[in-house]
């Protein structure tokens, strides 16, 4: 039987800096890293999110094959998506942010970079009412699927009354 | 039990009698299926494992509505799973009896101002026993399924009743 030691390295919010704006600054992707908490966040542009993500997952050195979350936040003006990837190989884990538009906010699908990403989009499509373009299966995910309005923005009322059940309508 | 249902106009002896036997039957074998929904369902296997056991009064879960006497709806319905929850219902045989436990099984709860769910799970099927708590203790709910038990012992089969005479009544406790 094979004892195997396991030597663990702290890990280093430079390193993953310095990996990661080498390899952007190739394809003229412009990262702009802060950090809070411990937690290293990197804001990029738009249009560049499904670029950027590909170089993160098909790079060996860098190897971020695993996504753990998409949350958004509404801030009344603009809104911000947040992808928080993780990479099993080096122990490193990044959060991206992408600012969006307040009222029409587009943004690419990165399903087809990782398909952890499905429930994620579908999710922030029906509570924040963002248009993801190039999404295989757009149905409401966790409501019902006919309330007006998009429930976890800022403008979304909510009421003490009490209201009648009426049940969803169905989908194909 | 097909045969004679409805087939006396009155209470009398025989009725008495034979309506006394059946419930007695009835009600110490209420077979309740395996429903958990949220939060109040680890209550409820608490209550139903071996400290505080539910098969001391007949009661044994079966995995299949179609099996069982009794539902317990223990957890917050939201406007998506409500359909299911009425259709679970709809395939259950008669005679049926349903547990609402917790509070926002009764009215919503702490959620009732949410955008998803509804208010009391009987908006979409009917309720016999209610159980309040957040979640209510195992001898709270122990108390429900007694009061389950007393509405068992109320009804009768061979008498025949019209719409205004319900004698499936909804206590509260």
């Amino acid at each position: 039987m094979e004892i195997i030691n396991y030597e663990y390295k702290k890990v280093e919010n430079q390193d993953v800096i310095s990996a990661v704006d080498k390899k952007a600054k190739e394809i003229s992707i412009e990262t702009n890293f802060s950090q809070f908490r411990n937690q290293l966040f990197c804001e990029i542009a738009g249009k560049d999110i499904r670029k950027f993500c590909e170089l993160l997952n098909k790079n060996p050195e860098l190897s971020f094959e695993y996504i753990k979350c998409i949350t958004a936040v509404d801030y009344i003006e603009w809104l911000e998506m947040i992808y928080c990837l993780y990479s099993f190989k080096n122990n490193w884990s990044v959060n991206i942010k992408v600012k969006l538009d307040g009222q029409k906010p587009v943004v690419d699908s990165i399903t087809s970079v990782y398909r952890g990403a499905d429930w994620y989009e579908r999710e922030m499509a029906e509570m924040f009412g963002i248009d993801i373009v190039g999404h295989p299966n757009l149905k409401p995910l966790l409501l019902a699927g006919d309330e007006d309005g998009h429930p976890l923005r800022k403008d979304f009322e909510i009421k003490w009354e009490e209201r009648e059940y009426i049940p969803p309508r169905k989908f194909e | 039990m097909g045969y004679l249902e409805g087939k006396f106009k009155k209470p009398n002896i025989i009725t008495v009698s034979y309506d006394k036997l059946m419930n007695a039957a009835r009600s110490r074998s209420l077979w309740y299926l395996t429903f958990g929904v949220a939060c109040c369902a680890i209550e409820f296997m608490a209550a139903a494992a071996s400290h505080y056991d539910f098969e001391r009064y007949g009661m044994f879960f079966r995995a299949s509505p179609r099996q069982v006497d009794m539902i317990i709806i223990s957890g917050t319905i939201t406007r998506k799973y409500a359909p299911v929850v009425k259709r679970i219902y709809e395939q259950m045989a008669e005679p049926k009896y349903v547990v609402a436990m917790g509070s926002c099984a009764i009215t919503g709860g702490p959620f009732y101002d949410s955008y998803s769910v509804v208010q009391g799970v009987d908006k979409v099927i009917p309720v016999d026993v209610y159980v309040q708590g957040c979640p209510p203790r195992p001898e709270a709910l122990y108390k429900g399924l007694l009061e389950l038990k007393n509405v068992v012992n109320r009804q009768t089969i061979v008498v025949k009743q019209s719409r205004k005479t319900e004698f499936k009544s909804k206590p509260k406790i």
